[in-house]
């Protein structure tokens, strides 16, 4: 069974082959990055134009790569949401439309879902493990921070997520105010790599009765008020700011998300979404955690529509296909 | 020739099916604003109860912009991926002249295009006389002339305009004309919606924090 995933709730136009192992037969990610770049964030016209223009060309691409032509599909899974209303659109309709004209089944994914679902591509430790649930899985990226309590595949409860900023969000507002680009994470890693992760404690919030929300609003502002009040500590410890700030993001989600795992007596921890490639989360996490802690592979732990084909096939198995009057949605809750 | 016709960059959406500039089937519907349509919806029920399969269409014709942003994008994605899952040419028409080509008088057709700004051109008979543009306001009560379009809401401004109902006919006769004047996308991927707004005023609203 081969299945074309579609993913386009951000800025990135992403299309993918994958067939029901969970093998990934082509991946195809055309950044818009370059376009929004200037304008320091994404604009929601120009990547819903951006991806109009260049969707077509991503399946002829991914088709291309894989030896495949569409009549080869079997399912088509898309992304309906969370995300940027103008930006789904494309992907949807671009779905709907080649369910329309070849007559194929299709099928609408939560984006956090597909997430999930990054665990299981390309054949890695975690897809080889009989059982590995339940497992508590850490979804962090620059729109999201959640914790989901994976009970079995498709069985999912949240147990906390941000009040405010998502981690990935406040370390790009952070990186921006010191005079970098969007996005800021990979650049902020960067910088603290050889930095002094205890040059300065930032504030490290936790809220009475909900162990397992985050919120990083007020460690985005704290940080932003260091900068504008230590202009020297800027010119000569930048690499000991970035690598101290990195540090306490890490160290609250990983905090948080052991806990968790402790609390509900899990047999292991996914990290997926973009921060999930932070080489300090990283480590933090598999050398704090008391349970073993699975990763996707680099290229699936940012936005890719191989992750949306995968989740899309597990619904689709079960017995569920949607038809064209798919809606998309700005917010949307994993259930 | 089988033809599938689209219209989303205005008000109401047309949906057509043609055959030899005979309708098969046409649907005409206000749609919701920024959000999916039922555009092919309706199509592929219509083609179901009439025993009309997707691969018996040989062209799509979609009207491609001036109009809504959104709306025009998404006519536009549905009527270009059809048309590239089908492996058939595709025939972009234009918003304005679809407009005028319900007279044989001179006329300037109207679109809204965003806030205090609209869609403007000049026909006579059909034939362009004057290229699209965004025009104020203001301006449009300066213009003598006939006034059309399908928005009623532009009666709130000038008063002597002349409102159309968007004739899916109309449209297959243009789309047939634009084909055999050889306007026609062999890979219809390379079509894309007329925007007139071009990107850096979108930006510049964006960074005004006007839109
Ligand atoms: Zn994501």
């Amino acid at each position: 069974m081969i299945i074309l995933g579609i993913e386009t709730s951000c800025d990135d136009t992403a299309i993918s082959l994958v067939n029901e192992k969970g093998t990934v037969l082509s991946n195809v990610v055309s950044s818009q990055e370059v376009f929004h770049k200037n304008f320091g964030g994404i604009v929601p016209e120009i990547a819903s134009r951006k991806h109009s223009e260049l969707i077509g060309y991503a399946i002829t691409e991914t088709l291309k790569i894989a030896g495949k032509s569409l009549e080869d599909i079997d399912l088509i899974s898309v992304t309906k949401g969370p995300g940027l209303v103008g930006s789904l659109i494309i992907g949807v309709e671009t779905a709907k439309a080649i369910s329309f004209a070849l007559n194929k089944p299709l099928i609408g994914i939560n984006h956090l879902e597909g997430h999930i679902y990054s665990l299981f591509l390309g054949g890695p430790k975690l897809s080889k493990i009989k059982n590995p649930f339940p497992l508590i899985i850490l979804i962090v990226s620059g729109g999201h921070t959640e914790l989901v309590l994976m009970e079995n595949h498709l069985k999912y409860r949240v147990i906390g997520r941000t009040r405010d900023d998502a981690a990935g969000e406040a370390i790009d507002k952070f990186a921006r105010f010191l005079g970098y680009g969007y996005p800021g994470g990979p650049l902020i890693e960067k910088l603290g790599i050889n930095g002094n992760p205890e040059f300065h404690k930032f504030p490290h919030l936790t809220f009475k009765g909900s162990p397992y929300e985050f919120s990083f609003s007020g460690l985005k502002t704290a940080g932003i008020y260091f900068l504008e009040k230590n202009p020297a500590a800027v010119k000569n410890n930048l690499n000991d700011i970035a690598a101290s700030f990195e540090k306490t993001v890490v160290d609250i989600l990983t905090e948080r998300t052991i806990r968790a795992a402790v609390d509900y007596k899990v047999k292991g921890i996914g990290v997926v979404g973009g921060v999930s490639a932070n080489k300090r989360l990283r480590k933090t996490l598999t050398t704090e955690a008391p349970v073993e802690v699975f990763l996707p592979e680099k290229t699936f732990s940012t936005d890719n529509a191989a992750m949306i084909a995968l989740a899309g096939y597990r619904h689709f198995e079960r017995g569920e296909k949607d038809n064209l009057l798919l809606d998309v949605y700005s917010r949307l809750e994993i259930e | 020739m089988k033809i599938l016709s689209i219209n989303n960059a205005f008000q109401p959406s047309i949906t057509a099916f043609s055959e030899n500039e005979k309708i098969i089937f046409s649907i005409t519907a206000y749609q919701k604003d920024d959000w999916p349509n039922n555009i092919l919806y309706v199509t592929k029920t219509m083609f179901d109860s009439l025993g009309i399969a997707p691969k018996d269409i040989e062209l799509v014709s979609v009207v491609y912009g001036p109009g809504s942003f959104t709306g025009t994008r998404v006519g536009v994605i549905e009527g270009k991926i059809t048309s590239y899952a089908l492996n058939i040419p595709i025939v972009p028409v234009n918003s304005l002249k679809f407009i005028a080509a319900h007279f044989k008088e001179e006329v300037h057709p109207i679109l809204p295009a965003g806030k205090n700004e609209y869609f403007i051109a000049k026909f006579n008979n059909g034939e362009r006389v004057e290229k699209d543009r965004i025009e104020k306001k203001e301006f449009l009560k300066e213009i003598n002339g006939i006034l059309v379009s399908p928005c009623e809401e532009i009666k709130d401004i000038i008063s002597n305009l002349i409102i159309i109902n968007p004739d899916p006919e109309v449209l297959i006769s243009l789309t047939l004309k634009e084909y055999a004047d050889g306007n026609i996308f062999k890979d219809p991927l390379s079509l894309n919606p007329l925007y007139l707004h071009a990107i850096d005023t979108i930006f510049k609203k964006y960074k005004n924090g006007r839109n």
